[in-house]
C-alpha cells in the first residue's frame, strides 16, 4: 500500500487498534472469509457473538 | 493454491485410474498438454471444477453421464462404477488433497445421477487431518465464484469483458481482493452490536437502557437506508446495462440509421399514393353513381335534336308564325291556293280547322325547351366524359406513384436486409427515457447517501455518550467493553474498505493497461472504471478518448489481460496482507486454460503466452496441435515442467492415426486402431 498520501495506511489503521481489538478484527475477517460462499447470513452473527465473548470473557 | 497432481477414475473419456503431475519447480511453472479435438481437453478442465466445486461447465453435453462410456457399457446390470477426481495442491504452509467421488449404478440400462461426496485433507507439520466442512473450507481457499478467472475455456473467456459480466465480475474481484469479507463484516457488525445492546439494556440500568433504545433506532434506520441504497444500486446497474445495450445498438446501427429514415419515408409515401388512388377511385364511383345515366343516353339527345329540327324544317312542327299566317288568310277570305273563304263555305271550315290545329304557344314552347334540353344533356354528357377522363388520368398517376414507392421500399429493404433490424428512432426515444430514469435514480442515491452520512454521525455521537455512561461492574461493564471493541473494529473496517476499494481499482487498472499494452499492437488502451467496468478506448486525432467497439479478438485479449492482471495483483495483495494470517498465500492461484488462445492469431498467442507465464505462478495449458505448436510452444518451453499428451484411442480406423512432433519427440496423438473409445493421459519426459 502506498503511504505517501494524507490518509492513513491499512497498516496504520490496524496498529491504531488495541491488542484485543486487533484480535477481534482478525477473527471477524476469518469468520467472514470462511462464509463467503454462503448465501444466507444466518449463523454469522452467532459466530461473531461467540468471538467477542472469547475476546472479552 | 498451487496444483501438484490430478488423478481421475472413470471420469468421462478417462477410463480406469489415471494421473498427471502438475507441480512447479522454481521458474518451471508450466504444464502443457496436447490433445486432439474431442480427446478430452475440456473434460480435463471440467475435472478440476467438478472435483473442487461439484460443477461442470455449461458447454459440457450429457452432464449426467460422468462415467466412462465403455466402462458403463461393459458393466453388468446392478453393478456400481466408481467415478472420482482427486486434486493435490499446496496452499499457504499446508498440503491439501481434495477428492470428489461417487459411484454410478447401472440399472435397467440407465445411468443414474451420481451422488458424489467431497472430502478435503490437510497435511501440516507432518500431520494429516480430514477437514470438517470440506466444501466450506475449499471455498475459503478459492471461492467458487472466483474460479472462473483461473479455470477457463479460452473460447468463452471474452465474456469476462462484456458489459453484462461487469456486475458479477465486480463482486468476484471484491472476494479476490479481500473487499467482500470487509463489506460483509460491515453489514454484520451493527447486528452484533444490536444484540450486545440487548444484553446491556438488560443489565445496564435506566440511563443506558434509554441510550440503547436510541442506538437501536439509529441502527434500524441505517439498516432501512442501506437496504434502500442496495435496491437503488441494483436498479442503477440494471438501467445502466439497458442504456449501455441501447447505445451499443445505436452505435452498431449508426450507418443503417439514414437508410432506415429513407425506408420510413418511402413507406409513408407509398401509403399516401395508395390513399390518393383509393380516393380517386371512390370519386369516380360517386360520379358514375350520380351522373352515370347521362353517359348511358348515348346519342339519344343528339338524335332527338336532329329529329326536332327536321320536323321544324318541314313545317311539321307547330310554330307561332303558322297561326298568324292562317289568321291572315281567314281575314282576307282567300286561301293561298286562290279558293274563296267565304263564311259558311267548306273551304273556310277546313282552313279554320287547320288554324285550330296550328297548336298552342305552350306546345311550341315545349318543343323549344326540348331542343334546349337536348343541348344541355349533350353538354352534361360531354362534361361527365371530361371529368371521368381527368379522374382516370389521376388514378393512372396514382398507380405509377404506388409502383414507384413499391420499388423504393423494396430497394431500401434489400439494403437494410443484411443488418439486424433495429428501430433506431424507437431506440433513441428509449435511450432518452432511460436517461431520465437514470438521473432520478442517481438523485435518489445521492439523497440516501447523505441520509446515511447523517445517521452515521448520529450513531457516533450516541456511541460516545454510551462510552461515557457509567455502568456497574459485572455483566454490564463486560458488555459495554465488548460493544466498544465492536465499534472500534467497525470504524477500522470502514476506513480499510475505503482505502482498499480505491487502491485496488487503481492498481488493477494499471496492471490491465500494462499487460494489454504488452500484448496488443493496436493503439487502444483499457480502463477499469470506479465501478469496475472494463472498457477499451482509442484516442482520436482530436486528442479525445472514445470507446472502441470490441470484436471477439479484442474481448479475448482484454479478458486474458484482465486475468493476468488479477493473478498478479492477487499475489501482491497476499504478500502485503498481514491482517488475516489464516489466508496466507491465498493470492497464489494457478491458471488452467482449455483452448487457451481461442481464435487469436499467431502474434497474439505468442504475446499472451509470454505475458501469462510471467504473471501467473502456475499455468496448466490444454491445447490442440494447431494452437499449441510453434510460437506458443517456443514461448512456454523454457518454463515447462510437465509436457503431456491426451492420447485419443478411437475406433475410427487406421488412416486416422496421427503423431505429433514436438521438442524433438514424435508422439502418438491419435490412436485410431483401438477397439474402444477412450482417452489416456501420458506424461512426456522432457
Amino acid at each position: 500500500m502506498s503511504d505517501d498520501s494524507a490518509q492513513p495506511t491499512q497498516q496504520q489503521i490496524v496498529e491504531s487498534l488495541s491488542e484485543r481489538e486487533r484480535v477481534f478484527l482478525q477473527r471477524v475477517l476469518e469468520i467472514e472469509s470462511s462464509r463467503l460462499h454462503l448465501k444466507s447470513d444466518a449463523g454469522t452473527v452467532d459466530a461473531l457473538y461467540e468471538a467477542i465473548q472469547k475476546v472479552v470473557p | 493454491m498451487i496444483l501438484s497432481r490430478i488423478s481421475l477414475e472413470n471420469f468421462r473419456q478417462f477410463k480406469g485410474k489415471q494421473s498427471f503431475s502438475l507441480d512447479v519447480n522454481d521458474d518451471k511453472t508450466v504444464s502443457l498438454l496436447f490433445g486432439a479435438n474431442g480427446s478430452g481437453k475440456t473434460t480435463l478442465l471440467n475435472a478440476f471444477t467438478w472435483c473442487l466445486y461439484g460443477d461442470v461447465s455449461e458447454d459440457v453435453e450429457e452432464k449426467h453421464r460422468l462415467a466412462t462410456d465403455i466402462v458403463w457399457q461393459n458393466a453388468v446390470e446392478d453393478s456400481e462404477i466408481p467415478v472420482s477426481v482427486e486434486i493435490e495442491f499446496l496452499h499457504g504452509d499446508s498440503r491439501y488433497r481434495a477428492r470428489r467421488e461417487g459411484s454410478v449404478r447401472k440399472r435397467l440400462g440407465h445411468e443414474q445421477q451420481i451422488q458424489a461426496n467431497f472430502a478435503l485433507w490437510r497435511t501440516w507439520a507432518g500431520q494429516t487431518e480430514s477437514l470438517d466442512g470440506p466444501q466450506e473450507k475449499m471455498n475459503s481457499i478459492l471461492p467458487k465464484r472466483l474460479s472462473r478467472f483461473f479455470f477457463f475455456n479460452g473460447e468463452r473467456i471474452e465474456r469476462l469483458a462484456k458489459d453484462e459480466a461487469y456486475a458479477e465480475v465486480k463482486e468476484d474481484i471484491k472476494i479476490l481482493l479481500r473487499l467482500e469479507q470487509v463489506e460483509r463484516a460491515l453489514k454484520h457488525l451493527p447486528t452484533l452490536k444490536t444484540r450486545l445492546g440487548g444484553d446491556l439494556r438488560k443489565h445496564g440500568g435506566e440511563e443506558v437502557g434509554a441510550l440503547q433504545d436510541e442506538i437501536d433506532e439509529n441502527a434500524r434506520l441505517r439498516d432501512q437506508n442501506r437496504e434502500a441504497l442496495e435496491a437503488s444500486g441494483t436498479e442503477l446497474q440494471v438501467l445502466e446495462r439497458e442504456i449501455g445495450d441501447i447505445r451499443r445498438l445505436l452505435e452498431e446501427h449508426a450507418a443503417v440509421g439514414p437508410l432506415q429514415g429513407q425506408l420510413h419515408a418511402a413507406k409513408e409515401n407509398r401509403e399516401k399514393a395508395i390513399k390518393a388512388k383509393e380516393d380517386h377511385v371512390q370519386l369516380r364511383k360517386v360520379l358514375v353513381g350520380s351522373r352515370g345515366h347521362i353517359g348511358l343516353c348515348g346519342k339519344l339527345a343528339e338524335k332527338t335534336a336532329i329529329l326536332a329540327e327536321a320536323l321544324h324544317q318541314r313545317g311539321a312542327l307547330p310554330a307561332p308564325i303558322k297561326r298568324e299566317f292562317v289568321d291572315s288568310l281567314v281575314a282576307e277570305a282567300r286561301c293561298i291556293c286562290g279558293t274563296d273563304l267565304a263564311p259558311g263555305t267548306a273551304a273556310l271550315a277546313s282552313v279554320e280547322e287547320w288554324r285550330a290545329r296550328a297548336g298552342l304557344a305552350e306546345v311550341e314552347a315545349s318543343w323549344q325547351r326540348l331542343s334546349g334540353d337536348m343541348k344541355a344533356i349533350k353538354d352534361a354528357r360531354q362534361d361527365l366524359r371530361s371529368h371521368l377522363q381527368e379522374i382516370t388520368a389521376e388514378i393512372e398517376k396514382d398507380l405509377r406513384s404506388v409502383s414507384y414507392w413499391d420499388g423504393e421500399v423494396a430497394d431500401l429493404t434489400e439494403k437494410t436486409r443484411d443488418v439486424p433490424y433495429e428501430d433506431v428512432v424507437g431506440l433513441q426515444s428509449k435511450e432518452k427515457e432511460l436517461d431520465n430514469r437514470l438521473f432520478d435514480v442517481r438523485l435518489r442515491i445521492k439523497g440516501l447517501q447523505e441520509e446515511q452520512e447523517n445517521l452515521f454521525k448520529q450513531q457516533q455521537e450516541l456511541d460516545t455518550k454510551l462510552k461515557k455512561a457509567q455502568v456497574a461492574a459485572g455483566v454490564a461493564s463486560t458488555t459495554k467493553e465488548r460493544i466498544e471493541i465492536v465499534d472500534a473494529c467497525d470504524g477500522a473496517l470502514r476506513q480499510i474498505l475505503d482505502l482498499r476499494s480505491t487502491e485496488m481499482r487503481r492498481r488493477l487498472d494499471e496492471k490491465v493497461k500494462n499487460v494489454f499494452s504488452r500484448i496488443t499492437i493496436k493503439p487502444f488502451y483499457p480502463e477499469l472504471t470506479d465501478d469496475f467496468k472494463l472498457g477499451l478506448y482509442h484516442v482520436g486525432a482530436d486528442g479525445k478518448a472514445r470507446p472502441v467497439a470490441k470484436g471477439t479478438g479484442e474481448n479475448q485479449v482484454l479478458s486474458l489481460s484482465f486475468v493476468a492482471a488479477i493473478s498478479e495483483l492477487a499475489r501482491e495483495v497476499a504478500r502485503e496482507e498481514t491482517l488475516d494470517s489464516s489466508l496466507d498465500a491465498q493470492g497464489h492461484f494457478p491458471i488452467v486454460m482449455d483452448a487457451a488462445f481461442g481464435s487469436l492469431d499467431r502474434n497474439y498467442r505468442r504475446d499472451i503466452s509470454r505475458a501469462l507465464v510471467e504473471l501467473a505462478p502456475q499455468m496448466v495449458v490444454l491445447v490442440s496441435t494447431s494452437q499449441g505448436q510453434g510460437e506458443v510452444y517456443s514461448e512456454l518451453q523454457p518454463y515447462l515442467n510437465h509436457l503431456g499428451i491426451i492420447l485419443a484411442h478411437t475406433t475410427a480406423g487406421t488412416d486416422k492415426s496421427q503423431k505429433l512432433e514436438i521438442g524433438g519427440h514424435e508422439l502418438a496423438y491419435i490412436d485410431a486402431k483401438s477397439d474402444i473409445d477412450w482417452s489416456e493421459l501420458l506424461e512426456v519426459e522432457l
